[in-house]
């Protein structure tokens, strides 16, 4: 019976794959999308994440997990595993698997899909179980620190630097997005400046007027938020409140840097932790609203499978197919960042060992089928339209005539009318040249529950859309400063120790407005980026974010051959191979490429020629040519970083292997659990 | 969030000579430690 059910959802995963691979030129349902992408998950769910349970590590119920042995009602809470499954999706999950996919679809759906699902099962997944295995075994350990007493002091550090420095790049494009998705809407604006209000409301209420009232504050902010939702239609209809919510995306950029330091000092009830209850109930919600939405409309995908861009002269962003669609997905497939959450909260709540495979390896899984409903929702739209949203204005010329004769030479059919008429019916002004993914991604989800709930709300569910990206956005932003102060100050105190004291305010009034200075710098480089900035920032973001992984899949590896079970080190050795090839082929190209639309160092040699003969003002294009040469040395140190990394794990790696040097591990030791019997 | 009842239960069995936090402060102890370390959100 057992063996007859599995068969068939194998059978229906390849049913979807051929669907999808056989496809030539006759329209492709978004279901068999959907069908390939499940099935795929519950196959590897079943079996790969099991043997890795099994086989590779051995977990057992047996074993009492730190939640269980230091039970403190506090952090150390053993906690059932569909709550923690919960906590730990909430955490992982943010902007980047809905913004990745719409970004790579330029490329045709399919390529980014594959990867999506293909890339999660083997490397993203696996990656996510064994650190979350690794610190549960180590009572809750962080990444760093696993990294510092597995491999060496040198990759601690080295992966503390690399955390923050990430983290920086990170908060910079999520802050572009926003700018991107808010600049010139009132409605989008007004919704999200009202969050702040609702957050303080909800803080005082779960703090002072109802202590520990999480869900009921909860739902009533939520509440509040439709209204505000609501409400921003009046104001962006209102001539005397448009123009108060009409800002410049330079304006947005510098409002966002105060936001995020003034988050990251304010106590956490206040601003933070109420922000971060308010945006996951509303990721949740839209999440499944968007998942039935699909399932119910099972629209058709407009977009072609593959499209000529794949050759490396794409609009969206520079780059060929290889490695660029594998940077650009970035967190629906494999992320770095999430090693550190899966070394963090996480391990300390986990009740039974066994439950690490639905909570590790199954919440990746779930990130990654967002990921695929951000491709569908992106496959839906009219390629020409597609190209409108996320292809910069400097390239797309600035009437929506001019847009159209560009993107028809691309080959792909669009009328001005057309590209007017769908910012009309989102309650925008105009849709062009609003990079990021953002927009384009509310532009399809509101397609999409237009399709299901009728087409009068079309504006509404569009500013729904944007409400919801940007408001977890925001909470990635205040949380990531506040990390980063964190961070910043940890290192500092190895200089100077009063740095080192949290509580310390001007520690810490110094180290958020670094941090916060920090990503805000590479922000506003983004906003005066002639091309938008996402060209040359996502793809930073995505390599970094990929090298993290390379370093917390040295540590699954380092790992595995020290519980003596190095002939399954392939598990995390052909990830982690792959995110390297990929990421070094990436880096190198970003550099070097004599292309000046890939490469930073031949996009300066240009803009000093054309400072030369006079075509480019002297300031910004001394600016320009410093930002080239800036991102170019980030790139460098990122790789310089891992390299180091790699080389002190393979030595490590080799010595145990010669027998010479036994595997010495940091693990807590064994206590029998008394959940088992 | 943890249950505030449950921690009592544990602080008068592991730790009894321990003041006992009000509500508010188990919430505001809880917080803190909640977004004090490491990342709660990714990307």
């Amino acid at each position: 019976m057992q063996t007859l059910l599995w068969t068939l959802v194998g059978l229906a995963g390849a049913t979807g794959w051929a669907m999808l691979a056989l496809a030539r030129g006759e329209p492709v349902s978004a279901a068999w999308l959907v069908i390939a992408a499940i099935g795929t998950y519950l196959i590897a769910y079943r079996f790969y994440s099991r043997f890795i349970a099994d086989r590779v590590f051995g977990l057992t119920n047996r074993r009492a997990t730190p939640a269980e042995r230091l039970n403190n009602g506090r952090d150390f809470v053993p906690t059932s595993r569909w709550v923690l499954f919960g906590h730990h999706f909430a955490a992982i999950s943010g902007a980047g698997p809905l913004i990745g996919p719409v970004l790579a679809a330029q490329f045709g759906y399919l390529p980014g899909t594959i990867w999506i699902v293909f890339g999660v099962v083997l490397a993203g997944a696996v990656q996510d179980f064994i650190i979350l295995i690794g610190s549960m075994r180590r009572d809750g350990k962080s990444l760093g620190q696993m990294a510092k007493e597995e491999i060496g002091p040198f990759t601690g550090l080295a992966a503390m630097v690399a955390i923050l420095s990430i983290m920086i790049i990170l908060l910079a494009v999520l802050a572009l997005v926003v700018v991107n998705a808010l600049r010139g809407s009132p409605w989008g604006l007004f919704t999200i400046a009202c969050t702040i209000p609702i957050a303080f409301l909800m803080g005082f209420w779960m703090k002072v007027w109802r202590p520990g009232r999480t869900i009921e504050a909860s739902l009533g902010g939520v509440v509040l938020l439709l209204l505000a939702l609501v409400g921003g239609q009046q104001v962006a209809a209102s001539p005397t409140l448009a123009p108060l919510f009409t800002w410049s995306p330079l304006a947005l950029a510098f409002a966002l840097v105060v936001y995020g330091f003034v988050a990251s000092v304010l106590p956490v009830w206040m601003l933070l932790a109420p922000r971060d209850y308010l945006s996951t109930f509303m990721k949740i919600g839209t999440i499944f609203l968007l998942a039935l939405t699909i399932l119910l409309v099972l629209p058709t995908l407009k977009l072609p499978p593959l499209t000529r861009f794949i050759d490396g002269t794409g609009p969206v962003f520079a780059g060929k197919l290889f490695p660029f669609a594998f940077i650009t997905i970035a967190c629906g497939a494999i992320s770095g960042f999430h090693a550190l959450v899966a070394s963090g909260t996480t391990p300390k709540m986990v009740r039974q060992e066994c439950d690490a495979r639905l909570i590790g390896y199954g919440g990746m899984l779930m990130e990654s089928f967002v990921a695929v409903m951000a491709m569908c929702a992106a496959a839906v739209l009219d390629p020409g339209l597609y190209f409108a949203i996320n292809v910069p204005l400097a390239r797309l010329g600035g009437t929506a005539a001019a847009a159209a004769d560009t993107i028809r030479a691309w080959g792909f059919v669009v009328t001005p009318e057309a590209i007017e008429q769908l910012a009309r019916s989102m309650g925008e002004t105009t849709l062009l040249g609003r990079t990021g993914g953002a927009p384009s991604l509310a532009v399809g989800m509101a397609t999409l529950f237009g399709g299901a709930f009728g087409d009068h709300l079309l504006a509404l569910w569009y500013h729904f859309a944007i409400m919801f990206e940007a408001l977890f956005i925001l909470t990635t932003i205040d949380a990531g400063t506040r990390v980063g102060r964190f961070m910043l100050q940890e290192l500092a105190g190895h200089l100077w120790a009063p740095l080192g004291r949290t509580s310390w305010y001007p520690s810490a009034i110094l180290a958020s407005l670094l941090v916060a200075l920090g990503w805000g710098y590479f922000l506003v480089q983004g906003v005066l980026d002639p091309l938008g900035g996402i060209n040359s920032l996502w793809p930073l973001f995505g390599i970094s974010n990929q090298l993290l992984a390379a370093v917390a899949l040295c540590v699954g590896t380092t790992l595995i051959i020290k519980y003596r079970r190095a002939r399954f080190s392939w598990v995390t050795l052909l990830p982690l191979a792959w995110v390297l090839l990929v990421t070094l082929t990436a880096s190198y190209q970003k550099i070097f490429s004599p292309d000046r639309r890939i490469g930073f160092l031949a996009d300066a040699r240009a803009l000093q020629a054309e400072l030369a003969s006079g075509t480019l003002d002297p300031g910004p294009g001394a600016r320009l040519i410093f930002n080239d040469h800036l991102n170019a040395v980030v790139a460098g140190v990122f790789v310089v970083i891992v390299l180091a990394v790699i080389l002190a794990s393979v030595r490590e790696w080799l010595a145990i292997a010669a027998r010479g040097k036994p595997p010495v591990m940091a693990e807590a030791p064994f206590v029998e659990s008394a959940y088992a019997s | 969030m943890p249950d505030y009842h449950a921690y009592l239960c544990h602080l008068r069995e592991a730790h009894p000579a321990c003041p006992v936090p009000s509500p508010r402060e188990f919430f505001t102890m809880y917080l803190e430690q909640r977004y004090g370390n490491g990342p709660t959100r990714c990307c």
